[in-house]
């Protein structure tokens, strides 16, 4: 299960390293890592996405706690009101002749068309995760397809 | 004033008395400052032996130890006593020297990225690249090492930092770091304690070493609850100087390497109360199972260790003198005080441990012959050896490398211990292969005239505890490695200008342990006598 979690954290030299170093060593299954500047220099804003039971997450809180650079950390549970996005490109390998049923999907689903080549469209998706995990399936039925996903940012409401 | 000149006021300033250090090329200005302070600074023969050294005297006066180190091998050789440090919640504070700034990440000689290597083995560390911000890095630092769950900070200072000039005003003002506290206080789960205690038909506290991190109060109060209502105690290697050892209701350690004793109370416990141990597979091998027949309360001051390896209903995040002194506040029922005492009894009338062979029974009376010593232990089958034998009362009068289990530790963290305990005996029982690891430092034993220490040497000529582990996974392989060959001890004694005894069971041990310096004890151990090793049947 998909747990997303947030910690403010302080703008030290290393902290990055010291907060993935502790995920790798403690053996947790980040999915991804997104460091966001915040309107004040000396902070971060990180959000991860790790994979694993409630109980696992509860110990991954515990452990950042560790960290002395660590503010605050929330999780992003149902409970807690709170937004998150993604950004995602997809290139879709899509032939000329087939591109206006794919620009006319674009355009239906609120996707923006952000790059064309000879052979390829690139395709611009944001929204909550799920929405560009659909996205990558209906995408595909026009052709190979490449992704790169930011990961999720989310923020207290 | 310069950098390095504020560090030697700052560490005295503090309070600290000695450190352990090797030198070299990007500390060289360090120790023109420690010439001028009051700090006395003991240099080892390795790097390890330094840090290994700050840990006994820490271990064994639940102060600060300090060790210094110079940049490239002399930093990397600190990593190994710095995770054991880590492992065990060690105050420590390591000081490395760096290559100048200009030169960081250009291989520069003797350049190692000591942040990034130890950013898994420590509590946490510092690159100082601006003067100006030592001495909010040092408080810092410190500030760190004590609080909470203790544990070691390293910081690492280029030469041309330690060599810079920190303004007045900054050295006499530093800026302090504002502090963050986590806790969660224990007034919220009291009541749910006492009901679980009260209720309890078979009760068994487990004494791990945040009761010795926490002070000799923490102790005190476990003991007089522990007493008061007849509660059967047991300790893992960690707590063992927590509790009074002389305790009748005290039934020795628990877990893989434990006592027959410990295996029974905890077997047919209802109710296990965890203070400030971690429940290490070597304590708990089957920690998955652990709460399915019994409810556990779980007191520690980090929260990460909480329902981390085993399941507690009652999960408290608390110091362990705090918790203690809880305890030894609570009105039982009439009647407990009668009900845990037969309770005792039974677990005192359980089945008995395996007869002690030969070696074992001469280090045992070597422990009780030196029964107000500090004693201090390597890794291996002496050390469950010791670890049963010797009877402490006192936090810190037991000390060995738990988690890491670091073969090597015993010798300089003997030597930290008795440094910085001159009134008081330290005896060491090591083994053949762990006094190998770090034998140069018996050259620090001669440097500084250490008078308090014996060394006893359980020499079977092998790696005892290996071997007997491969032995249990592989009964049916021959031995896969030899370390049959030793140096004569008595000329190694000798060389180091140590007195030296060879004991057998006719030997007059008493005067032996008697006779005034530092002298090696060797007892000739079969390589058949073996340690508790109960991975099937105890510690479920």
């Amino acid at each position: 299960m998909k747990h997303t979690i947030v910690a403010i954290v302080d703008n030290k030299p290393g902290v990055v390293s010291r907060i993935s170093g502790m995920f790798t060593r403690r053996g947790y299954n980040i999915e991804s890592f997104v460091t966001s500047v915040t309107g004040d220099e000396s902070i971060y804003h990180l959000t991860f996405t790790v994979i694993g039971t409630q109980s696992e997450t509860e110990q991954l809180i515990s452990q950042l706690g560790h960290v002395s650079e660590v503010i605050e950390v929330y999780e992003m549970s149902v409970s807690v009101p709170h937004v998150t996005r993604e950004l995602m490109f997809v290139r879709v390998a899509c032939p000329k002749e087939s591109r206006p049923q794919l620009i006319s999907f674009i355009s239906e689903m609120n996707y923006k068309a952000v790059g064309e080549s000879e052979t390829n469209v690139v395709v611009e998706v944001t929204g909550e995760p799920a929405v560009l995990d659909e996205a990558v399936q209906s995408l595909s039925n026009f052709g190979e397809i490449s992704i790169a996903r930011s990961g999720a940012v989310s923020i207290l409401i | 004033m310069k950098a390095v000149y504020y560090i030697t006021e700052f560490l005295s300033r503090k309070g600290v008395e000695i450190l352990f250090d090797y030198p070299g090329n990007a500390v060289l200005s360090v120790y023109e400052a420690l010439s001028k302070s009051s700090i006395r600074h003991i240099t080892v023969r390795h790097e390890q032996g330094a840090v290994h050294a700050a840990e006994g005297y820490a271990k064994s006066s639940g102060r600060v130890g300090v060790c210094l180190a110079t940049s490239g091998p002399g930093a990397t050789n600190l990593v190994t006593g710095l995770c054991d440090a880590m492992l065990d919640s060690v105050p420590l504070l390591a000081v490395t020297g760096q290559v100048e700034r200009s030169s960081i990440g250009h291989d520069a000689f003797q350049e190692a990225d000591i942040m990034g290597i130890t950013l898994a083995v420590t509590k946490h560390n510092f690159l100082v690249k601006d003067p100006l911000e030592l001495p909010t890095v040092l408080e810092e630092a410190w500030r760190i090492i004590n609080t909470g769950r203790k544990g070691p900070v390293l910081i690492d200072i280029p030469r041309d930092v330690l060599e810079s000039d920190i303004p007045e005003s900054l050295a006499t003002h530093p800026v302090l770091p504002h502090e963050r506290h986590n806790s969660a206080p224990l007034s919220g789960v009291k009541d749910e304690i006492a009901d679980l205690i009260s209720a309890a038909e078979r009760p068994v506290i487990i004494c791990g070493g945040g009761v010795v991190s926490a002070g000799k109060a923490a102790g005190d109060s476990l003991s007089h609850f522990s007493s008061s209502y007849n509660v059967p105690v047991v300790y893992t290697m960690m707590g063992k100087s927590g509790i009074d050892n002389h305790l009748p209701n005290v039934f020795g350690m628990l877990g893989v390497h434990g006592t027959a004793h410990a295996a029974a109370a905890v077997e047919n416990s209802d109710l296990v109360i965890a203070i400030g141990c971690r429940f290490s597979d070597r304590s708990v091998p089957n920690a998955a199972r652990f709460a399915d027949k019994r409810t556990v309360i779980h007191a520690d001051i980090d929260a990460a260790e909480l329902c981390k390896n085993v399941f507690s209903s009652c999960p408290v995040v608390s110091d362990a003198a705090e918790f203690c002194g809880f305890l030894d506040s609570l009105p039982l029922p009439d009647g407990k005080k009668a009900e845990w005492k037969k309770w005792c009894d039974s677990i005192a009338c359980s089945s008995d441990d395996s007869p002690a062979g030969a070696g074992e029974v001469i280090i045992s009376r070597i422990a009780e012959l030196c029964g107000d010593a500090i004693f201090v232990t390597d890794v291996g089958q002496h050390q469950l050896f010791a670890a049963s034998a010797c009877r402490v009362s006192r936090p810190g009068d037991f000390i060995c490398s738990g988690g890491l289990g670091t073969m090597g530790f015993g010798l300089p963290a003997a030597i930290g211990a008795a440094l910085g305990h001159p009134d008081r005996e330290v005896v060491l029982f090591t083994g053949d292969g762990s006094i190998q690891m770090c034998l140069q430092e018996l050259a620090t034993v001669a440097q500084c005239g250490i008078r308090n220490l014996k060394i006893v040497i359980a020499d079977n000529s092998c790696l005892g505890l290996v071997e007997q582990q491969y032995e249990y996974v592989y009964p049916d392989s021959d031995k896969p490695f030899c370390v049959a060959f030793n140096p004569d001890f008595s000329l190694i004694a000798a060389a180091y200008g140590l007195s030296y005894f060879d004991v057998g069971e006719s030997s007059d041990l008493e005067a032996i342990v008697k006779q005034p310096g530092a002298s090696i004890i060797r007892i000739s151990m079969s390589d058949s006598e073996h340690a508790p090793y109960n991975v099937t049947e105890r510690g479920k």
